[in-house]
């Protein structure tokens, strides 16, 4: 999957430029405006990653003009949230937006939510080594065993599941799980999770559940 | 006439009212002048009936010197500008003075000799050269002879420019004396004016950095003391205002230290010496932290800016309020039941509220009370819709807040106890920002705090019209 990053900030974007190639993605960066948007046309992208604040030539003139010519989707990335802001961008044709600061986690789900887009296959049953979620009837077993959940611990699981080898940050999960949609400042996400870890991981040797400190948690077999 | 000044307005009613009454007592004054006038002329006139029925009587008959007597009555009547003719029965003139009467003045029914001449008796006639009186009356030529008429016409011409000079005068008086009562009226009005131009002055004083200073209301007139009495409220109120926002950056910056300081620290010391990556991720996961906690900072800031100046877009829905609480309550039953905490909620009827915002207040209500309820405790979420509106109760068991302290914890940055200081998660902003959410709802907050349970209220005001369906369809 090939992705654009137009960033003129040299921090940020080299380690944006890093962050995506070490996520396995093949990622080019471009530092101007004008630089981005002849490279976004030139090249076949699958996404463009755009900040609006560029010198020389914004974000919203980049933008304009690719959809004059491409449908290529784009993410902005912006310091200012407020809501003219983002309906500008959405309305210039946008495919999604995230504000500064953000975390990398959240950076990288988005993309991916970005580049699945259209027909979401949904899986019934959802397996992870040992770990087999049957997602219609709400039943998880590990090697065979029933594991019994509640409905909330089940869709933690069903979540992480559904993305397994993705780091979810805390917020996401919140907004996920419990439709808390803003920054509860709880550690209700944490609780979670090891009452989770308690039923699923600590019987048996292999973890499934991941603490990726300071990003999030994820679920994936890393034996 | 809206941007006239009011000195100028009032100035030009006065002139008007002036202009209205020196018009009306000078209209009054003229009518009676001339009525004087006239009843003086006519008064001349009867005047010299009697005088020349005087004569006639002392004059023997048939009148013997016409010669004389004319020049006689010449003198007397050509100076009053009156007109004589004495005419014997049968219609000769006797006597007749030069004048402008010549003109034959009809039949009047002459002035019978056994009684005096009255003022009905005068009549109106046109002289060629004005108005004019005349009068016809007989009188006695000597006893056993032919009584004699006399017609005495005047002319009015005299009296009438006399009036017309009158006028005149009267119309340079008003127009002086209207002129006068404006500049008087607009130096006058001005003066009076002048407590406003001094709370001009006292208003142009103040900035941000003197903001003390106040009108003093009692050498105000009473008109403008309510002004002023609103003039300081705002005063204090902007006072307050300013003081609270630089308490606020003051403690803001103060907040951003701590976790910079933080980050510094452990970045410098980590990088005196070469370490192992364990160390190093160690690092930079709690770095990590710190930003997060730095962002949220500037988030929960932006969010109370954003509400202060009512930026915030609401979007009012009518919700079913046990749904809301039952719903908030489950995020935190988990984390209840961990510290070993009894979450109860009993919640009927429905608000009209933003959902998210609503959803954010309550969410802060409770991750306080979890906080602060011992294990064994109990916090309750209850809420009851009445016709004043909607009241949601966050009542949790526990070490309550001091009085002193109740007023204060909606404040920014405000801490009851500093050294629960909640370890840099909270960062002394959830409650301020719950006290943001209700004003935007046009509610209140309170804290109430005794016997070892606090409450957190919540007042809606009676639900709003409703909004139409699909108005919160945003992800917000």
């Amino acid at each position: 999957m090939r992705i654009l990053v137009v960033e003129d900030e040299p921090k940020t974007g080299n380690h944006l430029l890093q962050g995506l190639q070490e996520a396995g993605f093949d990622a080019a960066l471009a530092r101007t405006g004008p630089e981005g948007l002849r490279l976004a046309l030139a090249e076949d992208y699958d996404l463009v990653v755009l900040d609006v604040m560029l010198p020389a030539m914004d974000g919203w003139t980049v933008l304009r003009t690719l959809r004059e010519r491409k449908d290529t989707p784009v993410l902005f990335l912006t310091a200012r949230d407020d809501i003219p802001d983002r309906v500008r961008g959405l309305e210039l044709g946008a495919d999604d937006y995230l504000v500064k600061p953000f975390a990398f986690a959240e950076l990288l789900a988005r993309i991916r939510t970005l580049l699945r887009r259209g027909p979401v296959r949904e899986e019934a049953i959802i397996r992870i080594a040992d770990l087999e979620i049957d997602v219609l009837r709400h039943k998880v077993t590990r090697a065979g065993q029933r594991i019994d959940l509640t409905p909330k611990e089940f869709a933690l699981l069903h979540l992480l599941a559904r993305r397994r080898g993705e780091v979810l940050s805390r917020r996401l999960i919140a907004a996920q799980v419990w439709d808390m949609n803003f920054d509860s400042d709880t550690n209700v996400v944490d609780v979670a999770i090891r009452r989770l870890r308690a039923k699923l991981d600590d019987p048996w040797p292999m973890k499934l559940v991941h603490t990726v400190r300071g990003i999030g948690y994820t679920v994936d077999d890393k034996s | 006439m809206r941007r006239l000044s009011i000195a100028l307005r009032l100035a030009l009613l006065f002139s008007a009212i002036a202009a209205a009454v020196f018009v009306a007592v000078g209209a009054y004054l003229y009518q009676t002048l001339q009525r004087q006038m006239a009843e003086r002329d006519d008064v001349a006139l009867l005047n010299k009936v009697v005088l020349i029925r005087h004569l006639l009587a002392s004059q023997p008959m048939p009148l013997a010197m016409p010669d004389e007597l004319q020049m006689v009555l010449e003198n007397v009547f050509g100076q009053d500008g009156m007109h004589l003719r004495l005419t014997d029965a049968a219609g000769r003139t006797l006597v007749q003075t030069a004048g402008p009467a010549d003109a034959s003045v009809p039949a009047w029914p002459a002035v019978a000799l056994t009684r005096a001449p009255v003022r009905a008796d005068v009549h109106d006639w046109m002289l060629p050269t004005g108005p004019g009186r005349a009068i016809a009356a007989l009188g006695s030529a000597g006893t056993g002879l032919a009584p004699v008429r006399i017609t005495i016409v005047r002319q009015r011409s005299d009296r009438l420019a006399i009036l017309k000079q009158y006028a005149s005068d009267l119309a340079a008086g008003l127009a002086v004396g209207t002129l006068v009562a404006t500049a008087l009226a607009f130096a006058v009005v001005r003066r009076g004016m002048r407590p406003l131009h001094d709370v001009i002055g006292k208003a142009n004083e103040i900035s941000t950095q003197r903001l003390a200073s106040r009108l003093s209301v009692r050498d105000v007139p009473a008109e403008l003391r309510e002004l002023g009495v609103a003039f300081n409220a705002m005063l204090d109120r902007l006072e307050e205002g300013v003081q609270r926002l630089s308490g606020f950056a003051a403690d803001l910056a103060h907040d951003l230290r701590t976790p910079l300081n933080t980050l510094m620290m452990q970045t410098q010391v980590a990088l005196a010496h070469p370490r192992g990556s364990a160390d190093y991720e160690a690092l930079l996961a709690s770095n990590l932290e710190e930003y997060e906690r730095l962002a949220r900072m500037i988030e929960n800031t932006l969010f109370l800016a954003r509400a202060d100046h009512a930026q915030l877009g609401l979007r009012p829905t009518l919700l079913d309020v046990g749904h809301e609480l039952a719903h908030i309550a489950e995020y935190f039953d988990m984390l209840a039941d961990e510290g070993g905490i009894a979450l109860h909620v009993d919640a009927q009827g429905t608000i009209g509220a933003d959902p998210i915002l609503l959803r954010r207040a309550v969410n802060n209500l409770v991750a306080n009370a979890v906080r602060h309820t011992p294990p064994g405790g109990s916090v309750t979420l209850w809420a009851r819709a009445d016709a004043q509106g909607t009241r949601i109760d966050v009542r949790n068991t526990g070490s309550a807040i001091a009085p002193e302290h109740l007023a204060q914890v909606f404040d920014r940055y405000y801490r009851a106890d500093p050294a629960r200081a909640e370890g840099g998660t909270s960062a002394g902003l959830g409650l301020a920002i719950v006290r943001a959410i209700m004003q935007l709802h046009g509610g209140s907050a309170t804290a109430a705090s005794a016997h070892g349970s606090t409450v957190f209220t919540l007042r809606f005001p009676a639900a709003a019209p409703p909004a139409p369906a699909g108005a919160d369809a945003d992800n917000g």
